[in-house]
């Protein structure tokens, strides 16, 4: 069984379909590309997982569970996590507090304890071990104390990264991860991509439009147009697909 | 980036325990010069004004500061802008009343019947808050609060309320036997220089005595209160309502249930507003229907907004300023410059409005963002460094190997 069944999903916006009739498994381990040109609809696929949009159709299930029927906030408890196109951090906390938040579902103070300071200290202690470890590991522990407003993008890509780790994710969504990164960095964000997937047993599903990198490290690539997937399969068999090549360059291929 | 601050400490290292020790040293003597030195409605002279800073006016000060701290849940940590404020005041402050006055309760006891029904009241209060945001938000919670008056005057209620005269109420609140307040009275008294601020030699009367009493009471409550919400906001549910604050939307995707936080939040907040309801009755000796319109629940975004929205020590000087400023404001007849007719009049309103309007464009975090950034010249504070999980943990040399690299690339 797939770890995600994504069946016969259909979102509208009013008058504009959005996604129609998509469908992919991602299986446990993977490495799955999610790819497309501009308004393709793919934010909009990791907004229905997320559960931030109710599709009009079809349905979703994560190991065996019907995602549709989970409400928005236990979406990251059963182990769906993900970052977000134009970033969605906690502008006005640390850096450190991001990530320890990150951690909200596996972590266990509520009101009463916390304003009783029963197992309190003890609790921020270890997420802040938490956190600091996975902001060394990321190369961010420099800025671990600053605010997040007034970094560079790039850094705050990275953070967005380690609020989802400190989560221990099963399935990982990252859109557009490489955006505003130069090619170096690019680099070295597929080495961190497959790195964490190993070392975290994640399994990712990975939007982004730099070809270089989706290419390089996706075992399964799904090619969406217009809310259609046009092309599923191997890098190199999509690479080749006159499909995806009319879609990316808007002319038939030859 | 000019110099770097005189002072450096890292938090957990003994100077810093010094550093934070000489700050809560400062404070207690603050206490105890307010205790003692004013406890005779004392005034200071400047330019032939009389400003009154009689302790029972910072009694008073202390219940505005602890419904504003409760503020500072809702609508400094949480975003969610309340104009209900007062509503849970005056709930508390009746509350209180009644159950001193009719049946004979001890006021600190009164407690745990405020902090339970404002608290049920205040997520009730906060399910609008899960619909509407903002500006609405705002008009909806202060329209509840307008019809607290009208409530406390209803014929069914009139037996508890006591309607339109107030409930009047005896302070229970003397202080023990053994505690020569006198005694430090008088020997403050003989200080040398110093000793004439306070009192006048005669020791205190017993009038005098509970109104002391009543101070070091009440600071104790508001230090339990401050402390309370300290624990909160750094904790994982402080965070939560933090993020719920900054990005609704990521929040709920890390797990975070918005509506549960808001209503927790409007819960705690209207607690702490029952809790400074009670503070104000102790030391007024009586709950008036007047003292609980909305106009008390706009004053209280002032002091928030006054103070720094935002902030634990925002919520300490809101709270005098509102105590404070309106009457300092009344009292000053003559000032240099000025013509004496522009200082007749209602001038409180206008100073704090006035206050208002200049902070939000020279320092709109407040004046507790003023102060941070003087103080951030002699003075920083490093973060201790928290420790690496040590291998053979799950995360541990999760990036290792890219780190290394990776490290290089985030400095530029
Ligand atoms: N909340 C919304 N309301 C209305 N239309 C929307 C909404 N969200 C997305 N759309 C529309 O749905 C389509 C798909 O958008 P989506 O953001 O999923 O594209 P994308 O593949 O992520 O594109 P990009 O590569 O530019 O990020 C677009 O036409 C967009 O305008
Ligand atoms: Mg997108």
């Amino acid at each position: 069984m797939a770890l995600l069944e994504v069946n016969d999903i259909e979102v509208r916006f009013g008058g504009i379909v959005a996604l129609s009739g998509l469908t992919f498994d991602i299986e446990e381990g993977q490495i799955c590309g999610l790819i497309g040109p501009n308004g393709a609809g793919k934010t909009t696929m990791f907004n229905v997982i997320s559960r931030i949009y109710d599709p009009t159709h079809g349905t979703l299930n994560f190991s065996g569970r019907n995602l549709l029927k989970t409400p928005p906030h236990q979406i990251a408890k059963a182990g769906i996590f993900r970052t977000f196109q134009n970033l969605a951090l906690w502008p006005r906390m640390s850096v450190i507090e991001n990530v320890m938040a990150g951690a909200h579902v596996r972590s266990k103070e509520n009101f009463g304890t916390a304003m009783l300071n029963i197992g309190r200290k003890k609790e921020e202690k270890q997420l802040a071990t938490e956190a600091f470890s996975i902001l060394h590991d990321l190369g961010l522990e420099h800025v671990a104390f600053n605010q997040c407003a007034g970094l560079p993008y790039g850094t705050l890509k990275r953070i967005e990264l380690a609020r989802c780790l400190i989560g221990r994710p099963k399935l990982l969504m990252l859109d557009e991860p490489a955006t505003g990164l130069t090619h170096s960095e690019v680099d070295l964000l597929s080495e961190v991509i497959t790195g964490i997937r190993d070392r975290y047993d994640l399994t990712i599903l990975l939007v982004e439009h730099h070809m270089g990198l989706v290419m390089g490290i996706s075992e399964n690539v799904v090619v969406l147009d217009f809310g259609r997937k046009i092309a599923e399969g191997l890098p190199v068999e999509v690479q080749e697909n006159p499909a995806v090549v009319e879609a990316y360059l808007g002319v038939p291929a030859s | 980036m000019a110099t770097a601050p005189r002072f450096q400490f890292t938090e957990g290292t003994p100077q810093y325990r010094t550093y934070k020790l000489i700050g809560y040293g400062i404070l207690l003597l603050l206490v105890l010069v307010v205790a003692f030195a004013y406890n005779d409605t004392g005034s200071i002279t400047l330019f032939d004004n009389d400003y009154k800073v009689s302790i029972t006016r910072v009694t008073k000060a202390i219940s505005f500061i602890i419904a504003i701290l409760g503020l500072q849940v809702v609508a400094g940590f949480t975003g969610q802008l309340s104009l209900g404020q007062g509503f849970f005041f005056g709930v508390g402050a009746y509350l209180s009343a009644w159950l001193v006055s009719d049946h004979n309760w001890p006021w600190l006891l009164t407690l745990v019947v405020i902090i339970p029904t404002c608290f049920i009241f205040g997520m009730a209060f906060g399910i609008p808050a899960l619909r509407i945001k903002g500006l609405y938000l705002a008009l909806v919670t202060l329209g509840l609060a307008a019809i607290l008056p009208s409530l406390i005057l209803l014929d069914k209620l009139e037996p508890y309320t006591a309607g339109a005269a107030g409930k009047q109420t005896d302070s229970d609140l003397v202080p023990p036997g053994w505690l020569p307040l006198d005694g430090i009275v008088d020997a403050l008294h003989k200080l040398p220089l110093v000793g004439s601020y306070f009192g006048d030699g005669d020791g205190l009367s017993s009038r005098e005595e509970q109104r002391v009493w009543t101070f070091f009471i009440m600071t104790i409550v508001a230090v339990v209160c401050f402390k309370m919400v300290g624990n909160l906001i750094k904790s994982r549910p402080g965070r939560a309502i933090r993020a719920v604050r900054d990005n609704e939307t990521s929040a709920a995707v890390n797990g975070i249930g918005l509506a549960y936080h808001k209503t927790m939040s409007f819960g705690v907040a209207s607690a702490l507003g029952g809790v400074g309801g009670m503070v104000y009755v102790a030391e007024l000796g009586i709950a008036s229907p007047g003292d609980f319109t909305q106009l008390l629940s706009i004053l209280f975004i002032v002091g928030l907004v006054v103070g720094g929205v935002g902030t634990l020590s925002g919520a300490v000087i809101g709270g005098l300023v509102i105590a404070f400023v309106p009457d300092w404001a009344s009292s000053t007849q003559n000032f240099p410059g000025v013509p004496e007719r522009w200082l007749q009049g209602p001038t409180g309103g206008l100073i704090l409005g006035l206050m208002l309007i200049v902070l939000t464009f020279v320092l709109p975090g407040g004046i507790v963002a003023g102060v941070r950034r003087l103080r951030a010249r002699f003075v920083r504070v490093n973060p201790a460094r928290p420790p690496l999980l040590t291998t053979g943990d799950p995360t541990t040399n999760a990036l290792a190997d890219s780190a290394t690299v990776d490290a290089a690339s985030v400095n530029d």
